[in-house]
């Protein structure tokens, strides 16, 4: 497989949307918001805000990337970016891997501003296990993102595309979404090590096995 | 005994409801199709000595 | 014989158009069995079958809600084969089976859903509990669900069959991990009981073992019946479709 195609393709949508900070810097405060008015839904106490504070996270960070994934095929569809890049000689699963790599690289981006504001909001304390969570988090992360590139391809073949995206996205992704929240869990509440090894092999494997399948199958999708 | 006899109601009355759909859809094929046929056995250029 | 296949290679590429004449000449057999296997259940379930000593009359239920359940994952298993068999060998037929086999299953889950609710509110207390196999099979509905979105939203320029069977397939691979990840969900976490019966399955007593088990085939043979029926639709709307693009070049060239 090309890396250096891949690289290429990851490195091109790095500079896209570096070039326009605004993008990420709004996805991080919307998914900000959204942990937020998790608070509002009921009259928490401290107690409930631990017990709920993992699943916020994850619940916006799931929100942001079905907004995210969409946007990021949207713009290549837009200016029939993604025709060029089909009749160049780049590998389908170099392209692919290019594109998982910039979603999993935008989404540990709002990561690094949400989750410090998370634990905060939520009173969470994980400064021993911080190590344990940046694992989880990065090993959750791409799986989404493998997902979500794939289907926002997918999406964007349809004509209700970006309201269709979490349709396909969210239930194939609920795997991922307990393991971010139930290994998150196991660490606010400390010491269930057990719990939180189980969920993060979980998340690896779903990361291998939806990888590989979304990899290979990308060029069904993309093919014209 | 009112569930039991609910959910067995309802169970028909979905699979019913499915098999009407069916027998619309079938109906409609059929009418596509005897249109056709017409169509088919109309004048077309053989009969009027074409190649 | 002249219908064997010479080679493996022939076998595959003859294998849809075989398949779809074996279910058509099976078609009548299958709905008179589906019928009469129906009334015969419906006497065993009404008259036959002794009542179960706590559930009482809401045990019925289960003679309609694991048939059902039992036709959800045989659906999704045939619309992952079918759709491998697609991408691979790119015939319409093969698309049909799957689009078919999808939409009877996601009208089967919905039962499998609907019946499990009726079931448990006299016997759980309540119409849902995020049970593992409850969630599961909810998580099931919305995939299925997505998937006949997307055949019904898809662009006219794009290959809609392609894409339905990449995600037919990526949905039913993700079945396993999702059961296990709800599974574990449940047994992790402590929950308040609210099941007076917990397991509505184990030590069946013969006549109640007849009864589901007669119920197992006549739900199938329903399921199976629908299914070659949708898909002789499906199969006849496109040959007409076809016709009818030949008649139009033939009007054309007459005038």
């Amino acid at each position: 497989m090309g890396w250096r195609a891949a690289a290429a393709i990851l490195g091109k949508d790095l500079k896209l949307e570096l070039r326009r900070v605004e993008t990420v810097a709004t996805m991080a405060v919307f998914a900000i918001l959204v942990a937020l008015v998790f608070v509002f839904a009921g009259d928490p106490t401290p107690a409930d805000l631990r017990r709920l504070g993992p699943g916020a996270l994850w619940v916006s960070l799931l929100f942001a990337g079905a907004i995210g994934f969409g946007r990021w095929f949207a713009q290549e569809e837009r200016n029939q970016a993604l025709q060029g890049l089909l009749v160049s000689p780049v590998d389908r699963a170099a392209l692919f891997a290019g594109k998982w790599a910039g979603a999993t690289i935008f989404l540990l981006g709002i990561e690094c501003a949400l989750v410090p504001v998370t634990l905060t909001m939520y009173q969470l304390d994980l400064a021993g296990s911080l190590i344990e969570l940046a694992l989880l988090l990065v090993v959750v992360t791409m799986g989404y993102s493998a997902l979500g590139t794939f289907f926002a391809a997918v999406a964007a073949k349809t004509s209700a595309g970006e309201l269709l995206l979490p349709i396909l996205l969210f239930p194939l992704s609920v795997p991922l979404i307990l393991a971010g929240a139930e290994g998150g869990q196991a660490l606010v509440e400390g010491g269930r090590m057990g719990d939180y090894w189980s969920w993060l092999s979980l998340a690896v494997a779903f990361d291998v096995i939806f990888g590989t399948v979304c990899t290979l199958a990308f060029e069904y999708v993309i093919e014209e | 005994m009112i569930w039991y006899l609910a959910a067995y109601a309802m169970f028909w009355a979905v699979l019913f409801g499915y098999l009407l759909g069916v027998s619309t859809r079938q109906q409609k094929l059929v009418e596509r199709a005897e249109e056709l046929t017409r169509r088919l056995a109309g004048p077309g250029p053989g009969s009027e000595g074409g190649t | 014989m002249k219908w064997w296949p010479r080679s493996w290679g022939q076998f595959w590429s003859t294998l849809d158009g075989r398949t779809y004449h074996m279910m058509l000449s099976a078609r009548p057999w299958i709905g008179w069995l589906a019928v009469g296997s129906m009334v015969v259940v419906f006497a065993l379930v009404f008259w036959w079958v002794p009542l179960e000593a706590i559930q009482g009359y809401p045990q019925k239920i289960f003679y309609i809600h694991v048939p059902s359940a039992w036709v959800m994952y045989a659906a999704f298993a045939v619309v992952f084969g079918a759709s491998i068999l697609y991408l691979w060998k790119r015939s319409s037929l093969w698309d049909i089976f799957a689009r078919c086999a999808a939409e009877v299953g996601f009208l089967f889950t919905t039962l499998a859903l609907a019946t499990g609710m009726l079931w448990g509110k006299p016997i759980w207390g309540t119409y849902w509990t995020w049970d593992a196999r409850l969630t599961s099979t909810l998580i099931l509905w919305f995939i299925y669900g997505g998937y006949l979105l997307v055949r019904a939203f898809a662009r006219p320029e794009a290959d809609v069959a392609r894409l339905a069977a990449v995600i037919g397939i990526i949905g039913f691979l993700d079945v396993p991990i999702i059961h296990l990840s709800v599974l574990w969900w449940r047994t992790l976490h402590p929950q308040p009981v609210v099941m007076i019966v917990d397991d509505p399955g184990g030590g069946l007593p013969a006549s109640m073992l007849i009864t589901l088990l007669a119920s197992l085939l006549a739900v199938t043979l329903v399921f199976a019946w629908l299914w070659i029926q949708r898909v002789w639709q499906e199969r006849t709307a496109e040959n007409l479709a076809l016709l009818e693009v030949l008649l139009d070049r033939r009007e054309r060239g007459s005038r």
